[in-house]
């Protein structure tokens, strides 16, 4: 007897604790309509950052590549030119590559990188209907114009 | 450009020497002694004396300070400024030359072609700090109030034909 | 003088053991070894920078200090000989504060941009700064600022910042190169390191310095900003660009070949190669490679399918089946199963035994050739000679890496006597050198049997070379060799001919009259000059030509007339040459970086390649071309298991008789006659053939062929240097520019091979050294 009531109680306590929360308001946003507010340095999809001049900040030295540890960068160094500056000094990046399917966000590239080159974001929506588009290219991770992505162009390193 | 006159020279030089390369700072001194300065045709003439590579004869001209690749102006000063000098003020020294001199930055030899100025490496004369030589004189210890001095002395000397004083082109190097 | 002394000191005392703790552990090594060769030996790791051991020890780089009791001050462990008793600690608190310090000295000038720099990743001084570097500089002035990139030549750059001033490079031109190509420049903190007004280093082995240099000072301009060490897929192969077989890394990325390293082989090329190996793979990149199959249709090639190509050669060989008009040439760049596959096609499918790998000039019969090439003593076995004969071989320019281990024998007190028909590289190292006309053999080889060969002690070998080899006394010349050896059994008889893989295709029996393993052939064949001068008289049914260029080592109005009568011509090459523009069918094939097989180097060593790289789509290698064509006449190609077994010594053995018998036909060496002088063929490492040609860095490296005389065989013809001339033979004329030059002996004209713009197959068909010609103005 004594124990039915006990387990009585306890459902009870249950229904209540749900009836207590049918009242709050919830933890959950209606995404897509409504996005979450991340913190400043969450990370999430990386960007080339340019220096305040234009620059390229990458020097293609592949450190990130190297130190990823689900090998999600692809780096192709090249040489500037006098007719074709892209970053400062000898060397820049002709491509690089970030497959997001295998990027797991943990941000040793960004502590890697000697330049500031690449930084990641907030932007966390990232999905898409094949491999092939979640691989993201030179140009879709280049910001156009220094600043673009939020990172302050004349930060120091 | 090397005479054959200082060529039979640098041969007769060679013979001096069991291993005749070693005859080749003289020799250097013998062509330099004959053009003035070190350029690199005469660099390439005396390493074919040798059979050598002309990096190696360039190597050599390079490292020692009596070796030139310029011409030089009429009167050559020396100012040593290795460590027993550089700790009796040669540094000040060779800065008070340059300004009384006129040299710019970078240059060696003064616009009218009198003077260069190399600071040097040890001259040994180490008992004389701060000490220079001039064309072939050593003087030391130098103090600051007599540049003006030495540079007039040395403007009524000859000239230097080359560091090496006495050298005797028919027999060779003198020493 | 003081490395042979030294090395004669070493010699007396080998046997002597001496005793000394390292790190507490005791190590017993023989007398006059250093300290750091006996911490190697109990495997403790000591941090170095300009020590390299293939050369004495220099001390510069202070990295490989040690504490050793006893000593007031740290000692460099690489130049610090060992004594007994000795107490050494590599890891006390004073040794690895002394390497700190050192390395932070090193650091204060080097620039740091290892971001940007290509030895990062694989830079002995980033490793020993992560190792034995204190992780924080005190230094904070400016750092000295210099020349960031000079390119030295096409091959080289040199960035003066990072320089460590370690001088491996420069003591690597002047110990083990001989060639001087870099030097220190200047002295103290201003050192640099480079040439005379940065003028392109003249030197065959620049790639090794790049190699060398433990910062990046030294990097190549061709594999500039490429890759990273970790991005590279790396194949060990071996190096067929020529008969030396050194043993090679090749670095691909994305399925591309990036460089090309060395790897040590103490037998063949210890760590060295030459830069045809370093850079000579370009061409397997090139975009100008035939990409599909060629056909002849209307008087054009035009791009056709393998089913159809394949399918119209193997009706054409059941046209021609057992016709004495047949005939295969090629096969020194293809493997030896390749080969072995290509003469069992000819001598087996279709029936015709003229078979020849040796396409070009003077092909000897087996009578007149003695014995083949080959080296009695390995490679490795040089650098402990006490006596060397070069005798009419350009060593640099034939067997590169050969001539670095010669070099190293030198620095270990060989004595060098070198003779020939001109001076080389190696002259100026030599102890004594002849310099003779062609057809004076005989005089020189009396002159060194009186001279030299009484004089020679202890372990000797003589190289003879392709000026004494391609003459028709060649026989005569080996038979009197073979008498000294029999005077000086401690002589060895090393021939030096031939490039790639030529002793592989002679080896599978691509040979008129060899079949595979050195047997004879059933049936001897045609020479392939026999072959091309009777197809230029009648018709001829079939060429089938294999990694070779026929049409440029004949003269022109010749190859002309046997093009007109060879009803049918196949070429299998990478490129369209002057043969496979000419051809009815061109069949595409791969190169020795993107195919497996083995090859055979001029000491008989089999070496393996393999593919470093997949193939290019639409690619097959000659062997499956072979097998396809094989199995449309109905026959399986297969490397008997009789012949492989073969594949599997080290070295083939090189059997060298006690005497040759004289032939009686023996051919005499015609007269001079007034204006005649006597042609001697040179090789250039590079020359304008196929392979170079489209390998852009080296390229870059050819210089021009000059037609060279002796300046007084310039003043009794009124020539003066950089004239036009015409050069005369019997059989034929050839243009060129005059080079007037004391190394070139009197009475002879030297011209190089290799050079389509001079190409002296123009002067005949069956030439060789001291042909007579002349030489007047064009």
């Amino acid at each position: 007897m004594k124990l039915q009531i006990g387990k009585f109680m306890s459902m009870l306590r249950g229904l209540l604790i749900v009836l207590k929360y049918a009242f709050k308001r919830p933890v959950t946003l209606r995404y897509p309509e409504k996005k979450r507010d991340l913190p400043e340095r969450s990370k999430g999809r990386h960007h080339l950052t340019k220096w305040a001049d234009g620059l390229e900040r990458c020097v293609g030295c592949e450190l990130c590549a190297i130190v990823c540890p689900s090998q999600a960068i692809y780096v192709k160094p090249a040489e500037n030119t006098p007719d074709n500056q892209v970053s400062k000094g000898e060397r820049y990046a002709a491509d690089y590559q970030v497959n997001m399917l295998r990027c797991i966000f943990c941000g040793y590239c960004e502590e890697a990188c000697p330049t500031g080159a690449v930084v990641l974001g907030n932007d966390y929506e990232l999905a898409g209907y094949d491999r092939q588009s979640l691989i993201y290219t030179k140009g879709m991770l280049t910001e156009e114009k220094p600043g673009e992505s939020g990172f302050d162009p004349n930060r120091e390193i | 450009m090397l005479s054959e006159k200082a060529k039979n020279s640098i041969l007769k030089l060679q013979d001096k020497y069991p291993v005749k390369r070693s005859a080749l700072l003289p020799a250097l001194h013998v062509a330099q002694a004959e053009i003035g300065y070190l350029p690199q045709k005469v660099q390439q003439e005396v390493a074919d004396l040798f059979d050598l590579n002309v990096t190696e004869v360039h190597s050599v001209v390079t490292f020692y300070d009596m070796f030139f690749e310029e011409p030089t102006g009429k009167h050559l000063l020396h100012v040593c400024k290795n460590i027993s000098c550089m700790l009796r003020g040669s540094d000040e020294v060779i800065a008070k030359f340059r300004a009384k001199l006129g040299l710019k930055p970078g240059e060696k030899t003064t616009g009218d072609k009198q003077f260069t100025l190399v600071a040097s490496e040890c001259l040994a004369a180490c008992d004389r700090a701060p000490m220079m030589i001039a064309n072939d004189k050593v003087i030391g210890p130098i103090e600051e109030k007599d540049i003006d001095s030495i540079i007039e002395e040395t403007k009524k000397m000859d000239g230097h034909p080359c560091p090496v004083p006495n050298i005797d082109i028919e027999r060779g190097a003198s020493h | 003088m003081s490395t042979e002394t030294k090395n004669k000191q070493s010699e007396n005392i080998k046997q002597e053991m001496i005793n000394l703790t390292i790190d507490g552990q005791v190590v017993s090594t023989p007398k006059g070894s250093t300290v750091y060769q006996a911490a190697q030996q109990l495997g403790i790791d000591i941090p170095i920078f300009c020590y390299q051991d293939r050369m004495p020890a220099l001390g510069a780089c202070r990295m490989c200090l040690v504490e050793v009791e006893k000593m007031p001050k740290l000692a460099a462990s690489c130049s610090q000989g060992a004594m007994e008793g000795m107490v050494v600690h590599t890891k006390s608190k004073k040794a690895e504060d002394g390497r700190k310090s050192i390395i932070e000295f090193l650091l204060i000038n080097h620039p740091l941009d290892c971001p940007i720099c290509d030895k990062g990743g694989e830079c002995p001084l980033q490793d020993n700064t992560l190792d034995y570097g204190s992780g924080i500089s005190r230094f904070v002035e400016d750092k000295r600022k210099l020349e960031k990139k000079t390119a030295l030549g096409p091959l080289l750059i040199v960035d003066q910042e990072r320089c460590i001033a370690c001088a491996r490079c420069t003591r690597f031109g002047e110990i083990v190169a001989g060639d001087d190509a870099l030097k220190l420049k200047d002295r103290g903190f201003r050192t640099e390191i480079g040439t005379p007004n940065d003028q392109p280093v003249e030197s065959k082995f620049i790639g090794n310095t790049i190699q060398m240099c433990p910062v990046g000072a030294l990097t190549s301009q061709v594999y500039r900003f490429r890759a990273r060490p970790w991005d590279n897929d790396t194949v060990e192969s071996t190096c067929t660009l020529c008969a030396v077989g050194c043993n090679m890394k090749v670095d691909t990325r994305d399925n591309e070949i990036l460089r090309v390293r060395s790897v040590e082989n103490r037998d063949v090329n210890d760590i060295w190669m030459c830069d045809k190996g370093f850079f000579g793979y370009e061409h397997v990149n090139d975009d100008n490679r035939i990409k599909t199959p060629l056909i002849r249709r209307n008087g054009e090639l035009v791009p056709a399918g393998w089913e159809e190509v394949l399918e119209l050669i193997a009706n054409k060989f059941k046209e021609v089946k057992a016709s004495p008009k047949v005939g295969a040439l090629g096969g020194s760049p293809l493997t030896v199963e390749e080969n072995y596959f290509f003469q069992k096609l000819f001598r087996e499918v279709v029936e015709s035994p003229n078979v020849d790998a040796r396409v070009g000039l003077s092909q000897q019969d087996k009578d007149q050739e003695a014995i083949p090439a080959g080296t009695e003593i390995s490679l490795g076995e040089i650098e402990s000679l006490d006596n060397v004969l070069v005798l009419g071989s350009d060593l640099t320019e034939t067997f590169p890496v050969i001539w670095l281990r010669l070099k190293q024998g030198m620095n270990n007190g060989a004595k060098v006597v070198v003779t020939g028909h001109h001076q080389t590289e190696v002259s100026p190292h030599s102890n004594k050198e002849i310099i003779h006309a062609p057809g004076e053999e005989f005089a020189v080889l009396d002159q060194l049997e009186k001279e030299v060969l009484p004089t020679l002690k202890g372990k000797s070998a003589l190289f003879i070379g392709e000026q004494y080899l391609k003459s028709t006394s060649r026989r005569k010349i080996l038979s009197t060799l073979l008498k000294w050896k029999k005077q000086n059994p401690e002589l060895s008889l090393n021939i030096l001919e031939g490039t790639g893989n030529d002793l592989g295709a002679r080896f599978a029996g691509m040979h008129p009259a060899i079949g595979p393993a050195g047997s004879d052939a059933k049936q001897t064949g045609l020479s392939s000059s026999d072959m091309l001068i009777q197809a230029s008289k009648e018709p001829w049914d079939l060429f089938y030509v294999a990694g070779a260029n026929p049409a440029a080592k004949v003269p022109a109005p010749l190859w002309d007339q046997i093009r007109e009568k060879t009803k049918f011509l196949v070429v299998q090459d990478l490129f369209l040459t002057k043969t496979a523009e000419e051809a009815d069918v061109v069949l595409p094939t791969l190169s020795f970086i993107e195919k497996g097989g083995h090859v055979i180097n001029i000491e008989g060593r089999i070496q393996e390649i393999r593919a470093a790289k997949s193939a290019p789509e639409g690619l097959l290698s000659d062997a499956e071309i072979f097998t396809l064509i094989a199995q449309r006449l109905g026959t399986t190609l297969i490397l008997d298991k009789e012949f492989s077994e073969h594949l599997k010594v080290e070295r083939l053995p090189f059997k060298v008789p006690t005497q040759l018998e004289e032939i009686s036909a023996s051919t005499q060496l015609e007269e001079i006659k007034g204006e005649q002088l006597r042609l001697s063929l040179s090789q250039k490492l590079f020359d304008h053939g196929t392979r170079v040609q489209y390998s852009p860095a080296i390229e870059q490296l050819v210089k021009e062929p000059t037609i060279s005389i002796h300046p007084e065989e310039a003043i009794n013809r009124l020539l003066k240097e950089g004239d036009l001339v015409v050069v005369e033979s019997e059989q034929g004329t050839l243009k060129g520019t005059l080079k007037v030059t004391e190394a070139v002996a009197k009475a002879t004209v030297v011209i190089p091979e290799g050079f389509p713009e001079l190409s002296v197959a123009q002067l005949g068909m069956k030439l060789s050294n001291a042909t007579a010609v002349i030489v007047k103005k064009g």
